[in-house]
């Protein structure tokens, strides 16, 4: 029996692939636990679970995917204008309808030591992007301060452990009012991940009170919306560079309170990167996140940290927030 | 009364073959007017919103290209090749009973060249790409426009000459 998200992305993802490609997808096992599809040309497909993947070879023992077949593919998400996808090509990814971020690999063309595109792509990796409605709300609940506060957050964990489908949840949850007041979000998505994109629309729900500004670097997002939306909460995915940082730290010093998320995979990897560190030690959030995976589950809690790097008390049992059934 | 009215009905028939034969030249212009009008908007429309071909499309055309661009949608969506989408559908529209029936093999292989490349690369060059295409286009342009004034003109005034003649010889 399928479930809603597995028709979901068979509908937006698989009219883009070629028919034997379709065909394998169509009968492989377990589709509401994948998390990634990745297609290389003269490759077998590799469909990524969480904690575990799979080869999928030819029947006829024939390459699945050729050359051709990838570019054709990418043509296909591109909806035949790859114009219209230069800044993302040359970042390496495109979001196509659905809100899926396909990250594309091929040969780099540069101009002055810097890559300019990417051309003649020869993989291609499919993330399912998964809306949890409801996957931030035992979390929520500790990031509250008692008089009804909303507190800084930063949202930690290796990649793929469902930081941006929490960051999500949170948009959402925050701007429909579900744990408090309903309060303007703004968010910057740079890499169109978190709200998924497509011509500005975003594919998933993230509230009635929430501005969306896609395709904007954080420096130059942050000052828009402070300077123009007055939002009382701006999220964003994947802090990593000093500029990324002192923006969020201009947010804050604004009054706006940051909810934002990064590579890491505990605190001690937050230290060693100086970025983080800066803005850790900066003192701008008041609660630190740690996700992690967990017996095939991501969106676990580890651990909720205080601003100044203590656990907060109760947060040591692990909470449960992503599940795939 | 009977000759009068049959050198009427020949003096008819003939101006409205000449003033048919001369609307011919008349549908070159205007449908190259009209393209180059699609493609003006489809330019602006790409430098300013970045969209993709088929939004672009959408709004580029007018009530002349309608039937070109809009075969060409639909084929993009069923052939998968921009390049052969594009030549099917000025194919398609070329037979019907449309301006494009008056376009020459000139115009016709310089729409199909630019959409050779139409969508596969980056901006700078979908520019340059549809700018090619509007110098070509416009000394097309010009080069219709001095044709329907010659000729076009000539066939209605021979169209009359003709019907003249025709009712005289009649009577």
């Amino acid at each position: 029996m399928k479930n809603n998200q597995v028709e979901q992305w068979e509908r937006d993802i698989l009219p883009l692939f070629p028919e034997k490609v379709r065909n394998i997808l169509l009968n492989a096992a377990n589709k509401q636990a994948l998390e990634e599809i990745r297609l290389r040309a003269n490759q077998p497909i590799q469909l990524c679970y969480s904690g575990y993947d799979s080869l999928v070879y030819a029947h006829d023992d024939v390459n699945v995917l050729s050359v051709k077949d990838c570019m054709d593919i990418i043509n296909r998400m591109a909806e035949y204008s790859v114009y219209a996808w230069e800044d993302e090509l040359k970042k390496g990814f495109i979001t196509i309808r659905g809100g899926y971020r396909v990250g594309l690999c091929g040969k780099a063309v540069l101009e002055n030591s810097s890559v300019q595109r990417i051309t003649d792509f020869t993989s291609i990796n499919i993330r399912i992007a998964r809306e949890r409605v409801g996957c931030a709300n035992d979390v929520m609940k500790k990031l509250y301060k008692l008089n009804g506060e909303l507190c800084s957050t930063l949202i930690i964990s290796p990649p793929g452990c469902g930081k941006t489908t929490m960051l999500r949840d949170i948009a959402r949850g925050i701007s429909y009012g579900i744990w408090g007041e309903g309060q303007k979000v703004c968010i910057i998505d740079e890499r169109m991940e978190l709200t998924g994109c497509v011509r500005g629309v975003p594919q998933f729900d993230v509230g009635p009170r929430t501005d969306v500004l896609s395709g904007c670097s954080k420096p130059e997002g942050v000052q828009i919306a402070i300077r123009t939306l007055s939002p009382r909460v701006i999220i964003t995915d994947e802090l990593g560079s000093y500029e990324d940082v002192k923006a969020i730290m201009d947010a804050a010093f604004s009054g706006v309170t940051a909810i934002a998320s990064a590579h890491a995979s505990n605190i001690n990897s937050i230290m060693r990167r100086r970025p983080l560190m800066q803005l850790v030690h900066g003192g701008i959030f008041n609660n630190i996140v740690q996700l992690g995976r967990h017996n095939g589950s991501v969106g676990i809690v580890k651990e909720i940290y205080s601003g100044d790097l203590k656990p907060i008390a109760e947060s040591g049992k692990e909470i449960l927030c992503i599940k795939f059934s | 009364m009977y000759k009068i009215f049959i050198a009427l009905a020949a003096f008819i028939l003939s101006v409205i073959i000449g003033i048919r034969y001369s609307n011919t030249f008349k549908q070159r212009v205007e449908t190259l007017r009209s393209m180059m009008d699609s493609l003006n908007r489809l330019s602006m429309r790409m430098d300013y919103t970045m969209a993709p071909i088929l939004e672009l499309v959408e709004y580029s055309k007018n009530e002349n290209t309608e039937i070109f661009f809009d075969k060409f949608t639909e084929k993009v969506k069923t052939l998968n090749e921009i390049g052969l989408a594009w030549k099917e559908a000025m194919e398609y529209a070329q037979s019907s009973d449309s301006g494009f029936s008056s376009l020459k093999d000139e115009e016709l292989n310089a729409f199909n060249e630019y959409a050779v490349n139409l969508g596969n690369n980056d901006y700078e060059n979908q520019i340059k790409n549809i700018n090619i295409l509007k110098l070509k286009l416009n000394s097309i342009l010009d080069e219709a426009n001095d044709i329907y004034k010659k000729k076009g003109q000539l066939s209605r005034k021979m169209g009359i000459l003709c019907g003249i003649a025709f009712a005289l010889l009649l009577l």
